[in-house]
């Protein structure tokens, strides 16, 4: 992931990059260790008979044994190495792109994500063994519960930022006063801000993990630019001697707060009422974190674009990458394309209100069964 | 349904829509900007160095250029090489990469072209014949439409049909024995679920294949349509006029409306003083050449009086150079009708431009020993190597030197050189001709590879003086001056240029031309730095003035598949 950030990084800064550039190698560091491990996992356990840890993992196709996050990153760690040829092709067929988002990136970004996800579905099965029991019963249990329930979190903000780190060409502060970037948001964010957070066993899940997706998404952001970079590819619209931050992340920890405060009151009753069923949930939930969002989103968005304020190291907002025109008339004013009537506005958000409704649900259900992942 | 047979349905599924996806390109088209002959090749004096420059654009962009610099003179300690674009000039050029020397004098390196469009590569010379800049102008466009090779699509292929068999492998798992807790058994309960899991899993696969399968195709019809180079389509005829034959080519914008690559068809730029230089050879022979230069009408409308052509299927080659160095060559074909005229009449018929020059000969293909006639082989040898030799119509003769073997090889960088002799065999001391020591045209004989080429090279003067005095120029973004002002001026100086006297019409475009430091060594010779882009039999016509006559000489010549 960090890789990933600082290759957008480098991309907005120096241009060029050749297959073995540095945030490539620790994409690949990233993607062959955990392959590699988790192979090695289900290797070990199907090579060996008798193995002890067969009782407790996934037969698979009959030959194979392995926990399932192994299979997991296995399966994403093929997908990336899949994606470099299929890349390679594109580029010599298509030229090569200057987006994010091309077919064969999106079977890399995949990978990524299940390797990711694989952690994720590691750390849940440990996580869930402690689930329907006291922890006391276990000698050290507290201290490895809670490190369990932190790496979770973990491995879920990681997941978020690389989701975001997808979505961002359209959900940037130019975009946050149309409704496209809500709507975008209604479908992704819901479904899994909810499922992780049911997943989660800690007390405040969502706002953790959205917290440490912003910190991740700005941390680096914040300490690359005082390294030195030079444009290697032209044109040189922009000469810049530094690296070029990425950009300020949504501030999905506001609408995080609430959907953990709003679960807090509705899932675990203290009065002992009786928890609503979950399309009433996913109702509440979906209208509330859309509320939210926009609530937070639309000023901040306003203030990162047209405010003198937000030109620092620490808003971002003075990020601009050498191919573009540093005078050009929108770079600090929402363009016409980004800008629609009001009435257009509360249309599409009215239907992005019952794509988060759909979404939530989804994640409600995908929740459910992270709260049952047991090998 | 079982396991197995739900992973033999998602098999052949899944073969069929690779089946489809391989065969997605299969349109093959080859167009470049200058039909077949993509790439430029200079030759050119920069202070004491004399340099060949081949620069070989990528076929997609972004891509490399692959750019190689022989030093034919001159001590060169090394050399550098950046691509400077039209839009952002030189203050948006990125640094300089260095060639990497390869013996023999030579110098190679890649050099990125992320903008579509006209451009050029600047070259740094230094060494201890002191510093020297040479600009080379290039055109970046997308002209390549690829198939995946079939190794690629059988192994992308098959790592698909891994990773789907296995990841509804993985999702049946996740909702069966994944969930099972670590010290309970699997039961066989649990293989509804599996099953369950694994269906629902592949609708969801196959919906969001169906879904990237459909946004490639989209990618792939965008490339097609907006990025790939399409050329600007004319249609040319001919009509009758004041009983001569009137060619006008008229150029077609229809699809002006939905393709985003325009042309700037005000901002037209005249080189060696003509907006557009046509060139019309009959088919199947190419034994018929004019060489015109019509006059523009208005911004869509060129036209020009015939010569005393026979009537038949011309091609029609037509070359343009807008104001951003982009240079094109628009292609047509057209009938030319016969015209029963007398002899008197025929000498009598005025051509709109004077430098209209033409040509009637014999076709391609005449027998090998056929003296004085153009032919695919030697029949002489000139200074011990093999060469051939045409008379010329004042009785003087043009010499193919040089030639390197018969047959020639397709890739490899030849310099063509001609001499003229006059009637006694002596050298005949020649004039320029629209200020070049002389024009060449070289056509392959099926009309698939044409350039218009000139003793510096094969690129356009017009397009090199335009990217020159835009380095020169330090703004950032380049903005067009109006459209109507600048081509009434245009058409002014092209008009003040036509009604000078030759001499002082000559002077002017050389001094007009940034690249005439290249030196004629001998005055009765010019030389032509080509590479046949394809194997084929090729005719090259080359035209010289001499006594205030031009003379076009015509030599065929075959050219194989190079010998590895």
């Amino acid at each position: 992931m960090m890789g990933l950030l600082w290759d957008i990084m480098w991309h907005m800064s120096i241009g060029r990059d050749g297959l073995f550039a540095p945030p490539h190698v620790v994409i690949y560091v990233g993607a062959v260790v955990s392959g590699l491990f988790s192979a090695y996992q289900i290797l070990k356990l199907t090579l060996t008979k008798n193995h002890p840890g067969r009782a407790q993992a996934v037969p698979f196709w009959g030959v194979f044994y392995g926990p399932l996050g192994a299979m997991f990153c296995v399966w994403g760690a093929l997908a990336m190495l899949t994606s470099a040829p299929f890349d390679d092709w594109w580029h010599n067929t298509y030229g090569l792109d200057v987006q994010i988002l091309t077919p064969p990136h999106t079977i890399l970004a995949i990978g990524i994500m299940t390797v990711q996800f694989g952690a994720m579905v590691g750390v849940l099965a440990l996580q869930n063994q402690y689930r329907n029991q006291t922890v006391s019963e276990v000698a050290g249990g507290n201290r490895r519960l809670s490190l369990l329930k932190w790496l979770f979190a973990i491995s879920a903000g990681l997941l978020l930022m690389m989701l975001y780190t997808l979505l961002s060409e359209s959900m940037g502060m130019r975009e946050s006063h149309h409704s496209s970037y809500y709507v975008t948001a209604a479908i992704i964010f819901p479904f899994y801000l909810l499922a992780v957070g049911r997943g989660s066993m800690l007390r405040w899940p969502i706002t953790a993990i959205t917290a440490i997706y912003m910190l991740g998404m700005l941390v680096p952001s914040w300490i690359l630019p005082y390294f030195s970079a030079t444009p290697r590819l032209g044109p040189v619209l922009n000469p810049i001697t530094h690296y070029q931050p990425f950009l300020f992340p949504v501030v999905l920890i506001v609408p995080a707060l609430a959907l953990d405060w709003l679960m807090h009151r509705f899932e675990l009753p203290a009065n002992g009422k009786r928890k609503l069923n979950d399309w009433v949930l996913a109702v509440l939930y979906a209208v509330a974190f859309m509320i939210v969002l926009l609530a937070v989103q639309w000023p901040f968005g306003g203030f990162l674009l047209t405010s003198p304020y937000a030109h620092n190291g620490f808003f971002l907002s003075n990020s601009w990458s050498y191919d573009s025109p540093p005078d050009w008339e929108y770079r600090y004013a929402f363009a016409p394309w980004n800008i629609e009537s009001t009435t257009d506005f509360w249309i599409s958000f009215g239907r992005a209100l019952v794509y988060a409704t759909l979404s939530a649900r989804v994640g409600l259900l995908w929740g459910n069964w992270m709260k049952r992942v047991a090998r | 349904m079982t396991k197995d047979t739900s992973s033999v349905y998602s098999r052949i599924k899944w073969f069929v829509f690779l089946y489809t996806l391989i065969h997605l390109l299969t349109h093959s088209l080859s167009v470049t900007a200058h039909v077949g002959s993509s790439g430029v090749i200079v030759q050119k004096q920069a202070g004491k160095y004399q340099l060949l420059i081949q620069i070989s654009p990528p076929d997609v962009v972004p891509g490399t250029a692959k750019v190689t610099v022989f030093v034919e003179q001159g001590r060169v300690s090394s050399i550098g090489a950046r691509p400077i674009y039209f839009r952002s000039g030189d203050k948006g050029a990125p640094t300089h990469d260095v060639l990497t020397p390869v013996g023999d004098n030579r110098y190679e390196g890649d050099l990125w072209l992320m903008a579509s469009g006209s451009s050029s590569v600047e070259l740094s010379i230094d060494g201890p014949d002191g510093k020297q800049q040479v600009v080379v102008p290039v055109m970046a466009l997308a002209t390549a439409l690829r198939d995946m090779p079939a190794g690629t699509g059988w192994g992308l292929a098959a790592m698909g049909l891994l990773l789907v068999v296995m990841l509804i492998t993985i999702i049946g798992a996740s909702n069966a024995d994944g969930i099972v807790a670590p010290d309970q058994p699997i039961v066989a309960a649990l293989r509804k679920r599996r099953l369950l899991g694994m269906g629902i899993g592949l609708v969801v696969l196959v919906l969001i294949l169906a879904g990237w399968r459909s946004w490639w195709n989209s990618t792939s019809e965008q490339y097609r349509t907006q990025q790939l180079y399409q050329p600007l389509p004319i249609h040319a005829s001919v009509n009758m006029a004041n009983g001569q034959r009137q060619l006008t080519i008229q150029i077609d914008t229809t699809d002006f409306r939905k393709n985003a690559r325009r042309r700037t068809l005000s901002y037209i730029l005249p080189d060696h003083g003509k907006l557009m230089h046509a060139f019309l050879v009959r088919m199947p022979g190419l034994d018929a050449f004019a060489h015109l230069h019509p006059v523009r009408q208005d911004t869509l409308h060129y036209n020009a009086a015939l010569p005393p052509l026979p009537g038949g299927k011309y091609l029609l080659y037509a070359d343009v150079v807008y104001r951003s160095g982009f240079a094109e060559t628009l292609t047509d074909i057209v009938e030319i009708p016969s015209l029963k005229i007398s002899p008197e009449v025929a000498a009598n018929a005025k051509p709109t431009d004077r430098d209209d020059s033409w040509l009637v000969t014999e076709p391609m293909g005449v027998k090998a020993n056929a003296v004085n006639m153009p032919h695919l082989d030697n029949d002489m040898v000139v200074c011990g190597k093999p060469g051939a030799s045409m008379k010329l119509e004042d009785g003087s003769s043009m010499l193919w030197m040089d030639k390197a073997s018969p047959v020639l090889e397709a890739g490899k960088l030849y310099n063509l050189k001609f001499a003229v002799a006059d009637a006694q065999g002596k050298a005949a001391p020649l004039e320029p001709y629209l200020g070049m020591g002389g024009h060449a045209v070289i056509l392959r004989s099926d009309g698939t590879v044409y350039i218009h080429l000139h003793p510096v090279g094969t690129y356009s003067m017009a397009a090199e003086g335009s990217l020159v005095g835009r380095i020169a120029d330090t703004a950032r973004t380049f903005h067009y001056p109006d459209a109507a002002r600048f081509r009434d001026s245009i058409d002014t100086y092209v008009a003040k240029l036509n009604a000078l006297p030759e001499a002082e019409k000559n002077k002017l475009l050389q001094t007009t031309m940034p690249t005439m430091s290249h030196a004629m060594k001998t005055n009765n010779m010019v030389e032509f730095p080509y590479a046949f882009p394809r194997a084929g039999h090729y005719r090259i016509w080359v035209q010289v003035k001499r006594n205030g006559r031009v003379l076009t000489g015509v030599f065929d010549t075959q050219v194989n598949e190079p010998l590895l």
